[in-house]
């Protein structure tokens, strides 16, 4: 089977993730807040009978200007940490990853949850790492 | 006012579930002790301690008793209103209450399912609770009268 790659608009910045990782797509779960939360995660949700918790759309404003946008979807998202919610804005496009390719990430634009890009039809789209992002909650 | 008794047959298998600030939280009747409507001179704010996260004293079967702000304690925004209830719960050293927005109600134990805390939320802060339940379809929070009272104290 034909390895797949989502294209998406996370925390307001273009990503890619390996689809391999990804359970389910889903159109705006209801959302619970709880306590005790901290400031990367909104609430959890449930879905096929877990509860999840939801990273907030803007755990990456530390990176840079963070342009607030409407969360469309949430991708449900297997972690290291178990599974997460992530809000993605608008569509979340599926692509071959023969398609494109993978590369480093030039050293100046390397940051904490990125060191690679997915290139597709010129257009380098950094590849997410989801547990780096999450290892940083815990700090 | 209700009153509760362990005694009382079968309701020791069943939960009140309130909320705070939009929080759902699921009490075992076992903790509960009694549900009292909030209102003017209900609480003597005169002895009100807010350092100490105290709001006042409540009259209780010829004593008086904290109201404990469980808000602060826990983390949860002022009220936008005046809370609707006081839910009078068993502790370590006695009897003690925390103001809440609104009871549901009590519902038979069948209905909650209990979950441990993800992962992801355990990693980076303590709690102030151990496990979550689900009812209807919505997580809650187990309010563990015992595990808020430590909560946030020094260790």
């Amino acid at each position: 089977m034909t390895a797949k790659v989502a294209l998406l608009l996370f925390a307001g910045r273009n990503f890619s993730l390996p689809v391999e990782q990804i359970r389910h797509i889903l159109q705006e779960p209801e959302l619970f807040p709880l306590t005790g939360l901290c400031s990367g995660l909104s609430g959890v949700f449930m879905f096929s009978d877990e509860i999840i918790p939801m990273v907030s759309a803007d755990i990456l404003s530390d990176l840079g200007p963070y342009r607030a946008g409407k969360s469309c979807y949430t991708i449900v998202y297997q972690s290291d940490y178990g599974v997460v919610g992530l809000p993605v804005e608008s569509s979340v496009k599926i692509v071959d990853e023969s398609e494109g390719s993978y590369s480093d990430t030039p050293p100046e634009e390397e940051t904490a949850v990125v060191n690679q890009f997915f290139t597709y039809q010129d257009f380098s789209y950094p590849v997410l790492d989801v547990d780096k992002m999450l290892t940083l909650l815990s700090i | 006012m209700h009153a509760f008794d362990e005694r009382m047959t079968g309701m020791s298998d069943k939960r009140l579930v309130f909320r705070i600030a939009g929080v759902g939280f699921a009490l075992s009747l076992e903790d509960l002790v009694e549900i009292r409507e909030a209102g003017a001179g209900v609480l003597d704010r005169s002895a009100a301690d807010p350092e100490n996260g105290l709001l006042g004293l409540l009259d209780y079967r010829d004593e008086a008793i904290h109201a404990v702000n469980v808000r602060q304690k826990v983390g949860l925004p002022a009220p936008e209103s005046f809370e609707v209830a006081y839910i009078v719960v068993n502790g370590t050293d006695g009897v003690w209450a925390m103001p809440v927005d609104k009871v549901e109600g009590i519902f038979p134990v069948e209905e909650f399912k209990v979950y441990e805390v993800p992962l992801l939320l355990r990693v980076n802060s303590e709690l102030p609770y151990q496990t979550l339940q689900v009812w209807r379809s919505e997580p809650l929070i187990s309010c563990e009268p015992q595990t808020l009272e430590r909560f946030g104290e020094a260790k």
